[in-house]
């Protein structure tokens, strides 16, 4: 277990030492500041009453962008030691390769996590000193909390759609093509085959999770949030499997 | 040798796709011993390499390290393994101190001292706060020596580790394999296709071919071979024709003979008794160069000089 931390401390090094990783973080802040600074004043929809709570309902641009960042890190991180040849060194030492493989995962995740974390609180933030008659028992505060976690869900299947993608392919750019192909048009890929009954057992027509947050988003009595989150486990531990049974028995010939 | 060895072979064949890349391949490697792994481009050197260090599975056959197969348990087998694999790729955009840091965490017990202390073995003291991408291929090749030694390994494995050195470099890289391999009594296996330089710094050569090992040798101290090896022996002189009847009279076996000169196999202590018996008959010697057989012929000797296949 010590070990397996120490990997997720080296892993982290490695993000850390990367510039363009700054450059990301850079990129997540300024989407949240930007959100911040497009708030409406004055505006309320059919679901929530004050503005404070539309402001925080509204919010969701950076939760795109935490994904984005997620699946960029999830195809990069185990490709990029392939392409560097770095991978020849990093896997002749006395750790299993499970526990490499994990420990890069794991680092993603908590990647995801703490971006999570630090959005909602920060919106949270922005929103009290906007909003002068803003309240902590708003239900724009269960709202965001809700999309935040969602969205988080959504990351973490992202995440691990684009390693297993990474890990079998060895290959970066079709990890994230087709991740974020994916993610940004599931919604649309969804409504397309709406019709067809069994559309619903594909993962990307179940991708869109944050739209239960704010009301009741079932598309119908079958197609509820804990359907969706059924059939998303379900691939999820496919996934994890297959990345997995590849990269502790691939020869590593690169 | 008696003492037990550090790293056993036995048949091992790697099969790839339909092509047999490692045929049969069986050897032992002993403490203290610093082993050539020499073979042409394409022989599977790297590839043997690959499967000794776990990187690739073996199709037949069994890889023992200290005893521990290397398929079974191989935490435990390679714990005693420092390798570099054809270039030393290390992390560009992190220091020489943060990439030995991070190979550092990956065993347990290797403390800052001796991080400190393989910076200094292998002098890149001043460098080591800067970002590998500023490093020249040399101090690559350091850094990369420094990861491999940081859990002090009974095997080292270098694969072409004399790549990009300049002369200096190859030479102090040389003295000091020589000064671990004594001191530590570590096994180092050093992978090249540079005959000359395997033959200056190892004792036990391995020549691999397509797969196969096809021979074996031996390197002799060079005051050993000196006095009694046979040497060839080139003679600049005038008349040839003359030359050659006197070394036919004595039975020296020919070589190679052109208008000016000629070349023969001939014992050290019998080279005085030549010279004096040509300038009796008359024959003028211009020059006598000797050339102890390297192990390059012996290598073009055995392999054919055959092209890469
Ligand atoms: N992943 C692979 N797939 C198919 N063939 C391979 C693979 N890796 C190596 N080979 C083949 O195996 C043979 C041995 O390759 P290897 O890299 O071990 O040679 P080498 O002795 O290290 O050569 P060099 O001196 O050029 O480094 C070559 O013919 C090569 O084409
Ligand atoms: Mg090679």
């Amino acid at each position: 277990m010590i070990k397996f931390i120490r990997l997720i401390q080296n892993e982290n090094m490695k993000m850390f030492s990367q510039v363009s990783n700054w450059v990301m973080l850079g990129f997540y802040f300024v989407i949240i500041f930007f959100n911040v600074a497009m708030a409406p004043v004055d505006e309320t929809d059919q679901f929530v009453a004050d503005p404070f709570s539309y402001f925080l309902s509204s919010a969701d641009t950076p939760m795109v962008v935490i994904t984005t960042l997620s699946i960029i890190w999830a195809a990069g991180i185990m490709a990029a030691e392939f392409s560097s040849g770095t991978v020849k060194l990093l896997l002749i030492r006395p750790v299993t390769r499970t526990k490499i493989l994990w420990a890069k995962y794991t680092l993603v995740v908590l990647y995801a996590l703490v971006l999570s974390i630090l959005y909602y609180v920060l919106t949270l933030m922005f929103g009290f000193l906007l909003y002068t008659d803003a309240s902590l028992s708003s239900e724009g505060v269960m709202i965001l909390a809700k999309a935040a976690g969602l969205s988080f869900l959504e990351s973490l299947f992202m995440i691990t759609l684009a390693y297993m993608i990474a890990v079998i392919s060895y290959n970066r750019s079709l990890a994230l093509g087709v991740s974020m192909f994916l993610y940004l048009t599931n919604t649309v890929i969804a409504f397309f085959l709406q019709t067809k009954p069994w559309s619903k057992f594909l993962f990307f027509t179940q991708l869109n999770l944050t739209k239960y947050a704010s009301h009741d988003g079932a598309v119908s009595a079958l197609n509820t949030l804990a359907f969706a989150l059924c059939v998303l486990g379900v691939y999820f531990i496919l996934f994890v499997v297959a990345t997995w049974v590849t990269f502790s028995n691939r020869d590593v010939a690169s | 040798m008696s003492k037990q060895p550090v790293v056993q072979l036995d048949h091992i064949t790697k099969v790839i796709g339909n092509k047999t890349i490692i045929d049969q391949l069986s050897f032992e490697l002993f403490p203290g011993e610093v082993v050539g792994f020499l073979g042409p481009n394409g022989a599977g050197k790297t590839t043997t390499i690959r499967m000794i260090v776990g990187l690739m599975a073996p199709t037949a056959g069994e890889i023992l390290i200290q005893g521990i197969d290397v398929q079974q348990d191989f935490e435990k087998a390679i714990s005693h393994v420092g390798a570099i694999v054809e270039n030393p790729e290390l992390y560009k955009y992190m220091s020489g101190y943060k990439n030995l840091l991070h190979y550092a965490r990956m065993v347990d017990g290797v403390t800052e001292e001796r991080i400190d202390e393989v910076i200094e073995l292998v002098g890149l003291q001043n460098r080591i706060e800067q970002k590998v991408s500023t490093y020249s291929l040399g101090m690559r090749q350091r850094l990369g020596l420094a990861q491999a030694l940081l859990h002090r390994p009974s095997l080292l494995i270098l694969d072409e580790p004399t790549n990009g050195l300049d002369p200096a470099g190859i030479r102090e890289f040389r003295d000091y394999l020589r000064m671990v391999a004594d001191k530590e009594d570590v096994c180092v296996l050093v992978s090249s296709h540079l005959l000359s330089e395997i033959e200056l710094m190892c004792d036990r050569t391995l020549i691999i071919q397509s797969g196969k090992l096809i021979g074996e040798k031996q390197i002799q101290k060079e005051e050993v071979t000196a006095e009694a090896k046979k040497q060839i022996v080139q003679f600049q002189v005038n008349p040839v024709e003359k030359a050659i009847s006197i070394l036919q009279l004595q039975k020296i076996v020919l070589l190679y003979s052109n208008q000016t000169s000629f070349e023969i196999e001939i014992e050290r202590d019998n080279v005085p008794k030549l010279v004096k018996n040509l300038v009796a008959e008359d024959v003028s010697i211009f020059a006598v160069e000797t050339r102890v057989k390297s192990l390059e012929d012996e290598f073009l000797e055995i392999t054919g000089g055959k092209s890469v296949d």
